[in-house]
């Protein structure tokens, strides 16, 4: 047995209105590794908390695929009741490799 | 090197509802991938108000284009009381009629995962064949709402539970489809509850009506019988891969604890225990073949206020 207890960077006191936004409560969604699928970020087993795009926001439901990848619905508002609403797959992997310097 | 964005859109579609309330959920997705429900509308959570409307579009993932959709609205009676409310992925199994959940019934047979953190959802067993829902009380002197099986197709099997409960959460099938797990409430000192998790047999409801039907007191060997570890109650529950245990978690002094329950037999073993003090709420999250996972909301007072905290606890297998 192995049992391991991490926090991630999820502190709301953090004076960034960022975090403030980037949701409180319980992650909606976690895959097999543990990457987390909060409100606007993904955070990874390791701690790292990945932002993503300002305007965009996680709908709570999505699906982790067995490929690891994700199948979300984001949505970018325009005004009151107003925006955008898009069915993205999101590959958390793809910018950790990158940025690693490995090839996309 | 530049690093694509990891985002690929694969449907769009504006909204302009002109008020606040206005909602976009993803339902769903196809196991294969291939298709998606998103539900939209408007009247925000409040499904049953007069104006408010659902439409639900099947996404065709690999053109990018909408397949079908079906427009949705609530009707009521004449004093105003809700019949039939649609709801994004939620049933209101009293107010929703046999034809709305048959109909979502077949979505919900098709979607590898419904998204179950709603009130009342609609879950499906792995294989397809069944779903299971909390339905509430036909009738207004029975203060219970309980738990109805259904096949794909929506008709009903029968009632799952066979004691009498004020309340019913958590439906969740093994992974074979063969049992079904809940969190259950009993009546305890007027209208309280005495919560616990229980476990009943699939194949017991499904192939007999008579005997779901006269299944209060059942003589299963777990029908109504509460999942007991160490003489504390279940606190949420996941079933492992092998759907032959249950995780099951307890929230014990200045712990958090997960048992390690078979199905058949009740016998059960401390698996894994984090320390956790009794303000911090700790819940199960998945039992996937390399681990079991939980999180924790925890409440911390820092200079600057309150504040929230989410610790994730793994546990491995091996």
């Amino acid at each position: 047995m192995d049992t391991e207890f991490q926090w991630f960077g999820l502190d709301t006191t953090d004076p960034g209105p960022s975090l403030r936004r980037a949701g409180l409560g319980l992650p909606s969604r976690m895959r097999h590794d543990g990457l987390v699928l909060g409100r606007s970020f993904v955070a990874r087993p390791t701690g790292e908390v990945d932002r993503i795009e300002e305007s965009l926001w996680w709908s709570e439901a999505s699906h982790f695929a067995d490929d690891g990848t994700i199948v979300a619905l984001v949505q970018r508002a325009r005004g009151m009741g107003a925006g955008e609403a898009v069915v993205v797959r999101f590959d958390p992997d793809i910018r950790r490799d990158c940025e690693a310097g490995n090839e996309p | 090197m530049d690093c694509p964005s990891p985002l690929e859109p694969l449907f769009s579609m504006p909204y302009d509802y002109g008020e606040r309330h206005a909602m976009v959920e993803l339902l769903g997705v196809s196991t294969d991938q291939e298709r998606a429900w998103v539900a939209h509308g408007t009247g925000g959570t409040t499904y049953d108000q007069p104006g408010s409307r659902r439409t639900i579009i099947e996404v065709d993932l690999l053109q990018g284009t909408e397949r079908s959709r079906v427009e949705v609205a609530p009707t009521f009676d004449a004093a105003g009381e809700p019949l039939h409310v649609p709801s994004l992925g939620r049933l209101w199994p009293n107010v929703v009629d046999e034809a709305g959940v048959a109909w979502l019934g077949q979505i919900g047979a098709d979607v590898a995962a419904w998204q179950g953190h709603g009130w009342f959802p609609v879950v499906a067993s792995p294989d397809g064949r069944y779903l299971v829902h909390t339905r509430w009380p036909d009738r207004a002197d029975v203060d219970a709402d309980w738990l109805a099986l259904r096949d794909a197709a929506g008709r009903y099997l029968g009632r799952v539970e066979p004691a009498v409960m004020r309340a019913v959460y958590e439906p969740s099938f093994s992974p074979d489809g063969e049992y079904i797990a809940y969190r259950g409430c009993r009546p305890y000192r007027g209208r309280g509850c005495l919560y616990d998790t229980y476990v009943e047999p699939v194949a017991d409801h499904a192939r007999s009506k008579r005997r779901l039907r006269s299944a209060f007191g059942g003589k299963g060997p777990l029908q109504g019988r509460p999942i007991d570890v160490n003489g504390a109650r279940g606190d949420g529950h996941r079933f492992a891969p092998d759907g032959r245990h249950l995780f099951v978690l307890v929230h014990e002094k200045a712990q958090a604890c997960v048992f390690r329950v078979q199905v058949e037999t009740q016998q059960h073993e401390r698996w894994a225990c984090v320390q956790a003090e009794p303000q911090d709420r700790v819940k199960l999250l998945t039992a996937g073949q390399r681990g079991l996972v939980a999180v924790a909301r925890r409440t911390t007072t820092g200079g600057r206020g309150l504040g929230h905290r989410v610790p994730v606890v793994r546990t491995r297998y091996d």
